[in-house]
């Protein structure tokens, strides 16, 4: 159980917008605090031990401030929203 | 050069398994059953090629033969070398040797018998991208291998062998200790031995920020001996997976054994080089800890490779074949299994701390005859909420072992609702032993430096 940790070494399919925003969570950092689901329900919802549960897929553009904000807004900056690397 | 960690010695050296003749050529193992680490001498007898080789031949060597990644993930080491060669910055070479699992010993046994083999890859991976650091990071707990390792980086530094100087980094004896992330944290002298979360892949941003080749101790010896056969690499193996690769067998085999195959060997011809199998089996547990549990009847028909196991629905992984005899409780197998994966959380992100825990659990009620019906959903639904959601693949590896156990021992897990099954619950993986008991340590124990 080595390599292929972290983020997919695979580049975003061909025809893929570039500008796609995805949201990321540090777990390292997030303690639940639930600030994100607060601020975008659209998208963010808490498991039954308080973190918080991702929809899959890009962020769609007319939530892109509101993720932003909540990016902004985590207490322990673990909510990231950049696009595919 | 030796561990300054008294403790080493103390401890009750953990029983190795014996490495056993190769079917088919031996490469990583031509030296065969000869006792110690290869010294330079004996390393250039047994591969007669020097290993300073121009850089330039790796790249088309390896654009014409596929090296899988022999630590799991088996992603193709071309990939992630154009990956690192196309990001900004000075590359650093990191060898993974941390194998922190208690069923796998093949890096172990590879160090202890050709070290050098292992750095020559390395060095030649560091030629082709312009690397000036190269960085081992290494599980102390099996001294003949780490001591190898340490006395080869020694003999190479003594004769300026190399362009790249190597580090030596000795990692926590933990199973999580050998993810990327954790290796890179632990060589840029953060809190080893931790799963990190990386914003970009380590090709592009790794040790100290650099564009980093991280990759298995046994793929780096690969690449080494691709370098010296060139073409001929390709003479065993399959069409897209030549070469060969070392395996780690237990379970229903005469003993615990090491043995290098032709990759595409079935599992079958392995277990049958391994000595063949001591008991009727009811299923085979191939990859790892991280792996998938497979019908016998499947196991035994496929080839070890990447891409044949993946469509049998297995996991190659980092090479354990662990056939499991029919005479014994497998809910009680993959209960301790799923108990040691939940203890080595790191202890970092939520859904693993929390998960883990209560898959395990319920696993172990399972396995005593004392869950009642819903137990299997709930097994489902936690492990769908650990999945995916870690800084580390730890959850999900270890979601594939729980998912496959309960779809492979789907009649035990029903005939267990009504109570133990009575088959003798034997402990056939391991799960602790003489391993745990060896302080974790913290810190690298020895840096030894090359010249330049």
């Amino acid at each position: 159980m080595t390599a292929g940790a972290g983020p997919s070494e695979k580049q975003p399919p061909a025809g893929s917008p570039a500008e796609e925003v995805t949201i990321r969570i540090d777990w390292t950092r997030c303690e639940g605090r639930g600030l994100c689901a607060e601020l975008v329900p659209e998208l963010i919802s808490m498991d039954e031990w308080g973190y918080p549960v991702v929809a899959a897929g890009p962020v769609p553009p007319h939530l892109l401030g509101h993720v932003k904000r909540a990016a902004s807004c985590c207490p322990v900056l673990a909510l990231h929203a950049g696009r595919r690397r | 050069m030796r561990t300054t960690d008294r403790s080493l010695q103390t401890t009750p050296a953990p029983t190795a398994p014996r490495l056993l003749p190769a079917l088919g050529p031996a490469r990583l193992t031509a030296r065969g059953q000869a006792d110690g680490a290869a010294s330079w001498a004996d390393h250039l007898a047994a591969f007669p090629v020097d290993p300073r080789l121009a850089g330039r031949e790796v790249t088309d060597l390896l654009a014409r033969h596929a090296i899988l990644g022999r630590g799991g993930a088996g992603f193709p080491l071309a990939v992630k070398m154009r990956s690192v060669a196309a990001s900004k910055g000075r590359p650093v070479v990191v060898v993974n040797a941390a194998e922190g699992e208690p069923a796998i010993w093949k890096d172990r046994t590879l160090l202890r018998l050709a070290p050098h083999l292992v750095l020559d890859g390395a060095q030649l991976a560091a030629a082709a991208l312009g690397a000036d650091q190269v960085h081992v990071a290494v599980n102390p707990t099996y001294a003949p291998a780490h001591d190898a390792l340490v006395r080869a980086v020694g003999e190479r530094a003594a004769r300026a062998a190399d362009l790249a100087p190597i580090r030596v980094h000795v990692v926590p004896d933990a199973f999580t200790a050998g993810e990327a992330s954790a290796v890179i944290r632990l060589i840029d002298g953060g809190a080893g031995g931790r799963p990190a979360f990386l914003h970009v892949v380590p090709s592009v941003r790794g040790v100290a920020r650099r564009p980093t080749l991280l990759s298995n101790a046994e793929s780096f010896a690969q690449l080494a001996l691709l370098v010296r056969l060139g073409d001929a690499y390709a003479d065993v193996g399959t069409p897209d997976e030549p070469g060969t690769m070392l395996f780690t067998v237990r379970g229903a085999v005469p003993e615990d054994v090491v043995l290098e195959a032709p990759v595409g060997t079935t599992v079958w011809d392995l277990l049958a080089g391994a000595g063949g199998l001591t008991e009727p089996l009811q299923a085979v547990l191939v990859g790892g800890y991280h792996g998938r549990w497979m019908p016998a009847d499947v196991a035994l028909a496929t080839p070890l490779a990447v891409g044949a196991m993946r469509a049998a629905g297995g996991a190659l992984g980092a090479g354990l074949v662990a056939p499991l005899p029919a005479e014994c409780c497998p809910l009680h197998e993959v209960a301790r299994v799923a108990r040691y994966l939940a203890d080595q959380t790191a202890g970092q992100c939520g859904p693993c701390v929390n998960g883990l825990p209560l898959i395990a659990g319920a696993l172990a009620d399972l396995a005593r005859g004392e869950a009642d019906a819903a137990v299997a959903a709930r097994i489902a639904r936690w492990s769908g909420l650990v999945a995916g959601r870690g800084a580390c693949k730890h959850p999900d590896g270890t979601v594939g072992f729980v998912r496959s156990a309960l779809e492979v021992f789907a009649g035990h897990v029903e005939a267990h609702l009504h109570g133990p099954c009575g088959l003798p619950r034997r402990g056939v993986l391991p799960v602790d032993g003489p391993l745990s008991a060896v302080p974790r340590q913290r810190v690298a124990a020895d840096a030894v430096r090359g010249t330049r």
